[in-house]
């Protein structure tokens, strides 16, 4: 399932991350590797906002659909 | 002696270097503020230098500023590295500090925020941590000024390069086989980084890497830059669960995330601005009337025999009484609010807020924060615009804080068109101005079409911000009003004063009448226009200067200056910075839409203005 699709509250693992080289070098730097596991704290309007080992980080909507998870 | 503070952003690199320095670097509760790196000389028993560089999360960089702090790092100019970490995210932070040791120079490990981890119920065995990474290991909280002291004092001290810790036997292999043919030191580091492919390690030599990285990728199915950062990951995480035990953590009892973030949040944040606006003004009212009243009854006062000197000292007098009558009374309201957003972490929210406003725009939330920069001073802004990731961003980015109203401008709406039209029409300025940014970037971004990347934004906790903090970070802002630009509004006082007494100032006027007579302004506005490219609060005193009195202009005609004040030009320092960021022909480009903009705004003003008074 893509992240942006996934509802508010929900935890997940991240199972794959699209896109190019870039984008995956930021993520990886904020700590989403695959296999890691994050809860989805907001996702209505706007970006996703993802915690992951403690921290807050926005992902805009364009970004998240790169992001393959599997809901816990 | 050099000691350079490295981490990442938002760790509190900058704050340990203002603890020993004095306050001489901007500090702020969002992740990539620092875009350049800042040094200053410090004596505590020996003599050092300390360097306070661009947060980075990694040594692979992707945006300016992190290029910056990789470059100090890898030319080996410091001695000692201080790798500042917010131990309430731990884990993640170590990722830079497995990176910093292949660096193979001397560090000592700052853990910073010590009171945030804390609450997060977070304990960590430091001495396990000395241990694994054979440097030592300091505890810190910086904003309070704890340990401080010992970490400089240990900094000082320390000669030993830290251990290498190693990735998994495949991984390694493949290490030492690139490394072998490596000319350039430190090895290690070369060969990791030119496994993950980052360009700059790549061009610094020629061998044929990706045979290398090929390997990795056949064994275990992914990219090799993959590869690397999930080992990397994967020690980092190792590192933590062996030094650190993760609690229950303090609960808050209101989440007021969920208010500031959620739908909530627009109507909060347009509370927020409105407060602020309503504050500025406010404070400023007080002081402008009675200071400038003042001053003006003391030049009336002087009569001297001399003329020409008559004319110098009512200049002195008049640039005096604009820079404590009308500049410093809205400068310092606006700057402690923008400080106080600041501090607090609110501004990476608002960011999250104006995601997919920024986005029909053609640019991402982040951008927000160069934007909010822009309504203190536009250098700061156009030098913020670095933590964008593609240079398009950056431009377009820098584009539309030319035409946000910086404190000096703010000094003109509220000391002309708040102060004598009032405080709505002033408000007015603002919206319309928001919307006017909102219209030329959908222009822009149709001009220069190409996708944004997407907003990756770190949001960090919340804070209480210290009111010292607050208030030195404003007068840090406020000094370099009294120091530059003060001089500048009474010299250039000055030099009206004595283009007037010769009869230059109407040659100007002349040149400029088409301008002014297109905007119905009095013809003797011609020179001030000029003045205003310096600094632009200089046109409003050079007007007062000029006309003696702002009264004997009509409604209309303050309204048509202050558009187009605001509009026109940005200021020489910025400029320079558009410039040193964006080169000269995106400048020019810059420059004279600017131009265009204010005369069209000018005009629509003075027809609305015509029609409403």
């Amino acid at each position: 399932m893509r992240l942006d699709r996934v509802k508010e509250g929900t935890k997940v693992q991240i199972i794959s991350i699209g896109g190019g080289k870039g984008v995956r070098r930021r993520l990886t730097e904020l700590g989403i590797f695959p296999g890691e596991y994050g809860t989805v704290e907001k996702n209505s309007f706007g970006p996703i906002l993802l915690r992951i080992n403690g921290n807050n980080i926005a992902l805009g909507r364009g970004i998240a659909a790169k992001i393959e998870v599997k809901v816990e | 002696m050099i000691i350079a503070l490295a981490g990442q952003p938002n760790s509190g690199k900058s704050t340990i270097f203002n603890q020993v320095a004095g306050y001489k670097t901007v500090t702020s509760n969002f992740p990539g503020k620092t875009v350049k790196y800042t040094k200053s000389k410090v004596k505590m028993g020996k003599e050092f230098e300390v360097v306070d560089l661009p947060g980075t999360y990694s040594l692979t960089s992707s945006d300016l500023a992190e290029l910056e702090a990789r470059n100090y790092i890898l030319q080996k100019k410091a001695d000692v590295v201080i790798n500042v970490i917010d131990a309430s995210i731990l884990s993640r932070s170590l990722e830079l500090t497995i990176q910093l040791t292949e660096l193979e120079v001397p560090i000592v490990i700052c853990l910073n925020m010590m009171d945030e981890a804390k609450k997060k119920g977070i304990k960590i065995d430091t001495r396990k941590l000395e241990e694994i990474f054979g440097v030592p290991v300091v505890t810190t909280v910086a904003n309070k000024g704890i340990g401080i002291k010992k970490l400089f004092s240990t900094a000082l001290e320390w000669k030993k390069k830290p251990n290498c810790l190693k990735y998994s036997k495949d991984i390694e292999k493949i290490i030492s086989m690139l490394s072998s043919k490596i000319k350039n030191e430190p090895r290690r580091l070369y060969a990791i980084k030119i496994l993950e492919g980052d360009e700059f390690f790549v061009s610094q030599t020629d061998i044929d890497y990706r045979r290398y990285q090929e390997i990795i990728e056949r064994e275990h199915g992914r990219p090799c830059d993959l590869v690397i950062a999930s080992e990397r990951h994967a020690l980092s995480m190792n590192i933590f669960e062996r030094v650190a035990t993760v609690g229950t953590p303090e609960k808050s009892f209101f989440d007021l995330d969920r208010v500031l973030m959620g739908k909530l949040g627009y109507p909060v944040l347009a509370i927020i601005l409105y407060t602020m606006f309503y504050l500025v003004f406010k404070f400023g009212g007080v002081f402008e009337d009675p200071l400038l009243n003042y001053f003006n009854d003391l030049a009336s006062r002087i009569f001297l025999g001399n003329a020409l000197l008559h004319n110098i000292i009512v200049g002195l007098i008049q640039g005096f009484a604009g820079g404590i009558g009308i500049v410093l009374p809205y400068l310092f309201p606006l700057l402690i609010c923008l400080a106080f957003l600041e501090d607090t972490g609110y501004m990476p929210r608002v960011a999250f807020l104006m995601d997919s406003f920024f986005h029909k725009i053609g640019l991402h939330g982040k951008t927000l924060i160069p934007f909010m920069l822009g309504y203190g001073c536009t250098v700061p802004a156009i030098m913020g615009t670095r933590i964008l990731e593609s240079e398009r961003d950056r431009y377009l980015a820098g584009f539309l804080a030319a035409f946000i109203p910086c404190s000096a401008r703010t000094s003109v709406i509220f000391g002309i068109a708040a102060f004598y039209l009032g405080p709505m029409t002033a408000f007015l300025l603002y919206i319309t101005n928001i919307i006017f940014i909102g219209f030329l970037g959908i222009i822009l971004s149709r001009i220069y079409e190409e996708k944004t990347p997407g907003l990756i934004l770190e949001i960090p906790s919340l804070k209480i911000p210290s009111l010292k903090s607050m208030l030195l970070k404003t007068w840090l802002r406020i000094r370099e009003f009294i120091v530059i630009a003060w001089p500048l509004l009474i010299l250039g006082s000055i030099v009206l004063s004595l283009m007037e007494y010769y009869g230059y100032d109407e040659i100007v006027n002349n040149l400029l009448s088409p301008v002014t007579k297109l905007l119905g302004l009095p013809v003797a506005v011609g020179t001030t226009l000029i003045f205003g490219i310096l600094r632009k609060e200089l046109s409003m005193l050079m007007l007062i200067q000029a006309l003696g009195n702002l009264s004997i202009l009509s409604k209309t005609q303050m309204l048509t200056f202050t558009v187009f004040i605001m509009y026109y030009i940005p200021c020489l320092a910025t400029i320079a910075a558009m410039i040193n960021e964006y080169r000269v022909k995106k400048t020019v480009l810059i420059v004279v839409t600017t131009v265009i903009v204010a005369l069209i705004l000018g005009v629509i003003a003075r027809f609305i203005g015509d029609a409403v008074w």
